[in-house]
């Protein structure tokens, strides 16, 4: 009876719960008055040329960018606020169909009210264009009316008959079909007016209320939806005028297409179809049969909140959006999610350990174990207390083979299940409360590892023994948050510590450290991945990844999601996931790439520790608070499509500008603040923006998700402010978004006025050059006169001095020729040693130097003097020398020429009274070598005064030198010379001569050289040679003394 | 001007609170509205086999109304048979511009434009056991989707009713909802007539109230009505009228009754009975009636809320409800 009773139960659950559906939730984004849309009645939906989304409302038209609505009505420039219908254009502008027969058009900046109130008063229902871009607009009570390019309007209603029209297309053979509610009807369009004539109605669609014509995708064939009689597809005759081919969509499949409001076709050739009553459906075109045999109905049960809907519309990026009928706009997210959950009055919607097989889904929840059928009639089982399991939260399942699975609970600890019979038995681990609280179960058939809050129990069936490791087994912790089976047979474990450990097949338990924090990490799971790496995903430090001994973390900085980390798993694709708080992060390991998936996409719920499941699909689940989510990488398809960017506002200096053409101002420092949307409406709380100012910004910014940037201080200049958007995927658009701001040069720095001033700065230097010149030739011709007046004066003190000089000139060319009385012939010399010569070049016109030398006996007696100064002082010295010199010599008793030398300096200071105190003192005097010479013996005797004598003896050169010309001692150098030998006397005007390359003096080492070379020469060579020398050597420098030279060959 | 809508709308309203949106209401007596097939007779009741009906939203609902109606199909248990059921009865509804407020809208008697507006909603019922004694629900209809006439304190939704074949009686209700499902009254809505065809009850005992509005300017009011088979009185109460005798009309006629209107009457609504004779105990009679003005312009006649016979109270001001989200 007992058993009858539970089999009753049991019985009674199955049925109970086979009705509730672990239902799979399409993800939807509503947005509704709450989100800032004006009416939740959604008739039209559009997307103008910048990428904003259109919502044509009962109460205004709604413009979105992704994140937020802007609401517009009448007061704002449309021409009601009721939106019926809408209409891009082949130029890409947006046509509004008003509710009362108006039409609004806008061109992507402006809005232009068309006045129709003359003929139009009924809703419109539909607008078109034709091949000449004329623009069709069909009302419901007031037939048709064309507009042209330039906005001129022609009626046609009388040739409707007063029919309600509801839909409108033409044709390629320029005819109109128009939807009515007596069927679809057919019209020409004749004459140069191209007016509409009927021709018949269209029979092969039923006489029934036509509420919207689409054209097929790339083809002549249209799609015709009715009120009553469903879907058609309508085709033109290939032999018959006027004729067409119908054929009904999805009767047969009794697909629920009744009150078909709007259909779209998308790239794979999929119908959506809106309806009024039935929500939308999704007919899927089969590629074997191209028949529309399955279909998906979006309605109010499975997320979509209405089932009446009013538009449908694909995006740039091929959202799919829904105008709901009372629950606002609709974006179907056909991500890479799919989401289970149940009514959670049944029981918790937390999954906190999924197992899935072929045969079934099982989740372990709050309080017990769900048991989805895959095969069988009855799909739901649960299981807690009243069927022989415990009320418990279910935390990890195990499945040992085909007909046992290991259960593991909070509380109640493990427990085996027989799968068949549906009977439980607990497995006795410990009769500690720790040990019975299950983390986590892993295993094969023979060994069963069980990790628990109070350590690990390794449970070897065979042998029926049971191991237990605990900390004092050498664990770093007994909370063991997770354990996986990794290579070589190792039982990693995660657990609360710095640490992370496994077990290896000899039981011995190694511990890895992988923090070296002062505090404690909390590993919550543990994964070994494909290539043999070991991931572990923390509390708080982020997910680490050990390889061999390195370790590298991923944290939120890298780009994770949350550093908080509940579970990790590997997908089928090797990237890695990890589970956090309303989401998912995605680790791609090759190159470490980091993207996060949350509410954009669905996941809403937390996840739960270790929940994580692999299905012999590959596919990839999540135990969430919200139910499981399953994720399906072949919908994980990169977004191509880059953000559309617009401005939304530029203001300079605080101050709203027109940014819809380039900006050109005046010329201030301004601040700069530019707001700006990168439209996508896939994740579009992950659009990160780059942007550059030229002309002021080197380098592009970091990305950033703020969509605004300011500048603080714009001087005048030409700037280009650059926008790059990048989506989800980190697509962004080739080329960035370009608006240019032109700040005007000031006055001064522009071209005219740099011109103008240019101008003026030449006319006035020009002006300035005149004066200056007017002047100049004023003060000219004043200096003219006075210098008229000075050179007369000074002409005639020229010729005063020059009669003057000439008259000094003669004195002194006078004085020379008694100078040169005086000076002995050189030819007399020669009679007496005729290789002989004497290089006499005074500096001015006398001589300051002279020679002398007169023979008696056998003696020759030879003089080489300089006197005091040159020239006229020189000349006298001289001349006082030379006579001094005479009567010294004349006299008796000359022993020497030393003495001769002496008394030469005693009679000139005598003369020159230079002994008397009682006048001036002078320093004149002579520089004089006196050489007797012994014509016969050839023996000389020298004295001389500071002056030294060379001579050539046996080809080479002696230099006889005073020592110190300090010493007034005059001494006699005696020498005694042989035939042929040379000797030559000189005074300082020879070696004191600049000149040269470098402006040196000749020197006596230079004379010495030049003598050396020159010794064996004729003298009158050598007399030239040094002649030349000299002149070379003085070159165009002035002579400074009288030179003297004399060679005596012997 | 102002003064008079403001009555008018706090009438309704503060009448309207908690009462059911059901047309004919529960209070007048009258168990079904009824048109018959255009191929019927006259003198069964139906002047024009057309009955027009205008509901009133308030401008503060936005929430999608429902208009439901009972029994659309002809036949079975609450429907006139003749000969066999044969009838198709087209049931419209019509909204936006001019649907209200076009002239042909006012006329006694269908012609002209009276179907103006946009047609949001239409349905023809045959003879149909899916109907039969069930509800059947036009729409959700977005309120704005209704003409706005601020006089009557809302969007104007017009059901035309016609019977566009046969001769048989189609007996309906409606009901005015926030729901698709069941009959949830609409908070403010309202439910008014020119010109009214109905079934009398077959209980003698049972007293048909109908509530025509006099409005300021009326000094007198012309009562028509059409086909009472002299199955009774037709009395007038109000503030200022006891039981003021109108004529009955015959089988297949009309009776003109002209009444005076004291002060005290205008901005009520008059309470117009009809009476059965108890003696007669005729069944399944049905009657129109209809009321002018001095000028023959028609008065509307409310049926929901019933207004009865008013103490009206000008002090009484009424807030506007503040905009609610749907779901």
């Amino acid at each position: 009876m007992k058993n009858l009773h539970a089999s009753f139960i049991s019985f009674l659950i199955a049925v109970l719960f086979s009705s509730l559906a672990y239902s799979q939730a399409y993800q939807f984004k509503i947005y509704g008055v709450d989100n800032g849309i004006s009416q939740p009645y959604v008739y039209t939906i559009n997307q103008d040329k910048k990428g904003y989304l259109w919502a044509g409302t009962g109460d205004g038209v709604c413009k979105f960018d992704g994140i937020n609505f802007k609401s517009s009505y009448s007061k704002d420039g449309f021409a009601e606020n009721f939106v019926t219908c809408s209409f891009r254009d082949k130029a890409d502008n947006l046509w509004f169909g008003h509710n009362q027969g108006a039409i609004t058009f806008y061109d992507g900046t402006k809005l232009k009210v068309m006045n129709t109130s003359g003929f139009s008063k009924s809703p419109i229902t539909c607008i078109v264009s034709d091949e000449k871009d004329y623009i069709w607009c069909a009302t419901q009570n007031d037939g048709i009316f064309r507009i042209s390019k330039n906005f001129e309007v022609d009626v046609f209603k009388m040739e409707f008959n007063q029919s309600n029209i509801y839909a409108l297309a033409i044709t390629k053979q320029n005819q109109l079909l128009v939807g009515t509610e007596e069927g679809l009807l057919l019209y020409n369009l004749e004459g140069k007016k191209r007016k509409p004539v009927f021709i018949n109605r269209v029979e092969v669609i039923p006489e029934t209320k036509i509420q919207c014509i689409v054209k097929k995708n790339n083809s002549e064939n249209y799609w015709i939806g009715s009120e009553e009689d469903g879907l058609f597809l309508l085709s033109p005759s290939s032999n018959k005028k006027n004729k067409f081919n119908a054929s009904s969509i999805g009767k047969k499949s009794s697909i629920p297409l009744t009150k078909i409001e709007d259909i779209y076709g998308d790239k794979l050739s999929n119908l959506w179809v809106a309806t009024f009553g039935n929500g939308v459906i999704k007919l899927v075109l089969s590629p074997s049969s191209l028949q529309y045999e399955e279909f998906f109905q979006f309605s109010e049960e499975n997320g979509l909140g209405n089932k009446y809907t009013k538009a449908i519309y694909s995006d740039h990026e091929g959202n799919i959006w829904i105008g709901t009928y009372g629950t606002g706009l609709v974006k179907i997210q056909d991500n890479c999610f799919t989401f289970y959950s149940h009514d959670k009055n049944a029981y918790s919607n937390s999954v906190f350990t999924i197992l899935i097989d072929e045969k079934a889904k099982w989740y372990g929840v709050e309080n017990g174990l769900v048991k989805i059928n895959l095969l069988s009639k009855v799909k739901w089982e649960f299981y807690n207390k009243k069927n022989g399991f415990v009320d418990d939260k279910v935390t990890s399942v195990f499945k040992l083979d085909a007909n046992y699975l290991i259960i593991g609970t909070n509380a109640c600890g493990a427990y085996k299940m027989d799968v068949i019979k549906k009977t439980f038995t607990k497995i006795h681990l410990s009769d500690d409360l720790l040990c019975n609280s299950i983390n986590s179960i892993v295993g094969n058939k023979n060994i069963i590892w069980i990790a628990t809050k109070g350590g690990i129990f390794k449970l070897e069936l065979n042998e029926k023994r049971t191991t237990h490791f605990t900390t004092e087994s050498g664990l770093t912790h007994n909370n063991i948050n997770q354990i996986i089976l990794g290579s070589d047979n190792r039982l990693w474990i995660a657990t609360h510590s710095n640490f992370i450990s496994y077990i290896d097949k000899n039981d011995e338990i190694i511990n890895i450290q992988i923090y070296k924090g002062t505090d404690l990490i909390n590993v919550t799971a543990i994964l070994e991945d494909t290539n043999k790496n070991i991931w572990v995903s923390t509390l708080g430090n982020g997910v680490m990844k050990i390889k061999d001994s390195t370790i590298t973390k991923f944290t939120v900085e890298k780009g994770l999601k949350s550093n908080y980390c509940y579970s990790i798993i590997e997908d089928g694709s090797n990237n890695i996931w990890i589970g956090h708080r309303q989401g998912l992060s995605r680790i791609k390991p090759d190159n470490n790439e980091i993207d996060f998936f949350d509410k954009d996409e669905g996941v809403m719920g937390d996840c739960n520790p270790t929940a994580t499941f692999t299905d012999f699909e590959k596919y990839t689940w999540f135990g969430t608070t919200m139910g499981a989510a399953k994720f399906n990488p072949h919908k994980n398809i990169k977004n191509l499509s880059p953000p559309i960017i617009n401005i939304t506002s530029l203001k300079l200096n605080d101050k709203e500008i027109d940014f819809t053409k380039d900006t050109i101002l005046p010329f201030d420092n301004y601040r700069l603040r530019i707001d700006f949307v990168g439209i996508t409406f896939k994740s579009n709380t992950h659009v990160l923006f780059q942007y550059k100012l030229e002309g002021y910004d080197l380098d592009w910014s970091d990305k950033t998700s703020n969509s605004f940037a300011q500048y603080g201080k714009l001087i005048d200049g030409e700037y280009t402010f650059l926008i790059k958007a990048f989506n989800n995927d980190g697509v962004s658009n080739l080329l960035p978004f370009k608006i240019k701001i032109t700040i005007a040069a000031p006055i001064w720095k522009r071209t005219w006025f740099i011109l103008i001033c240019s101008a003026l700065l030449i006319y006035f230097f020009y002006f300035f050059l005149k004066i200056r010149e007017r002047n100049h030739r004023k003060f000219e011709l004043v200096l003219q006169k006075a210098l008229n007046e000075k050179t007369r004066e000074v002409l005639f003190q020229k010729e005063e001095i020059e009669k003057k000089n000439k008259d000094i000139t003669d004195s002194i060319r006078y004085a020379k020729r008694i100078q040169d009385a005086i000076l002995p012939e050189l030819e007399s010399l020669r009679k007496i040693l005729p290789e002989s010569f004497i290089f006499f070049q005074p500096r001015d016109i006398v001589s300051g130097d002279f020679y002398w030398f007169h023979k008696y006996n056998n003696q020759l007696i030879v003089v080489c003097a300089d006197a005091t100064g040159h020239g006229v002082p020189g000349a006298f010295m001289s001349m006082i020398g030379s006579t001094l010199l005479k009567d010294i010599i004349s006299r008796k008793g000359i022993s020497s020429p030393a003495f001769a030398l002496a008394l030469l300096d005693e009679e000139i200071k005598i003369l020159l009274k230079q002994n008397d105190g009682e006048h001036d003192q002078t320093e004149d005097g002579v520089d004089i070598v006196i050489c007797e010479i012994d014509l016969k013996t050839h023996f000389v005797r020298i004295a001389s005064t500071k002056r030294p004598v060379i001579i050539s003896k046996n080809k080479e050169i002696i230099v006889l030198k005073k020592d110190s010309y300090e010493t007034q001692q005059y001494e006699t150098t005696d020498v005694q010379l042989s035939k042929g030998d040379t000797l030559y006397l000189f005074t300082d005007g020879y070696p004191d001569q600049f000149g040269g390359d470098n402006g040196q003096k000749i020197k006596l080492s230079k004379i010495k050289m030049i003598l050396e070379e020159i010794q064996t020469l004729p003298i009158l060579k050598q007399e030239m040679i040094i002649d030349n020398y000299f002149n070379k050597w003085k070159g165009g420098n002035e002579q400074i003394d009288d030179v003297l030279f004399m060679g005596l060959k012997l | 001007m102002r003064n008079l809508v403001q009555t008018i709308f706090g009438i309704l309203f503060f009448s309207s609170r908690g009462i059911a949106q059901q047309i004919p209401a529960v209070e007048e007596n009258i168990p079904f509205l009824v048109t018959f097939g255009n191929e019927g007779e006259k003198s069964w009741g139906d002047d024009d086999f057309s009955q027009t009906y205008f509901f009133v939203i308030p401008k503060f609902q936005v929430q999608p109304i429902y208009i439901r109606l009972f029994d659309a199909e002809t036949s079975g248990e609450f429907d006139e048979k003749k000969g066999d059921f044969d009838t198709k009865t087209k049931f419209s509804v019509y909204g936006g511009k001019e649907s209200f407020t076009a002239k042909d809208v006012r006329l006694k008697d269908p012609g002209g434009k009276y179907k103006s507006g946009n047609l949001l909603s239409s349905k023809t019922f045959i003879s149909s056991e899916i109907y039969d004694g069930e509800w059947y629900t036009f729409g959700p209809f977005n309120p704005s989707e209704g003409e706005l006439v601020s006089e009557y304190g809302g969007y104007i939704f017009k059901v035309v009713a016609e019977g566009i074949k046969g001769d048989d009686g189609n007996l309906y209700k409606y009901f005015l909802s926030s729901s698709p499902d069941e009959n949830n009254a609409i908070e403010g809505g309202n439910a008014f007539t020119f010109e009214f065809t109905f079934r009398l009850s077959d209980n003698i005992n049972d007293v048909a109230h109908l509530y025509p509005y006099i409005e300021q300017n009326v000094y007198s009011i012309q009562m028509s009505n059409f086909d009472f088979d002299n199955d009774g009185d037709l009395n007038i109460v109000s503030m200022a009228k006891k039981a003021e005798r109108s004529k009955v009309s015959g089988d297949n006629s009309w009776a003109d009754t002209e009444h005076k209107i004291d002060e005290k009457e205008k901005k009520t609504t008059l309470d117009v009975q009809f009476i059965k004779n108890k003696n007669k105990k005729i069944r399944n009679n049905n009657a129109t009636l209809y009321v002018t003005n001095q000028y023959g312009n028609l008065l509307p006649i409310y049926t929901v809320p019933i207004g009865g016979v008013p103490q009206l109270n000008n002090k009484i001001l009424f807030k506007q409800k503040k905009k609610t989200v749907p779901y």
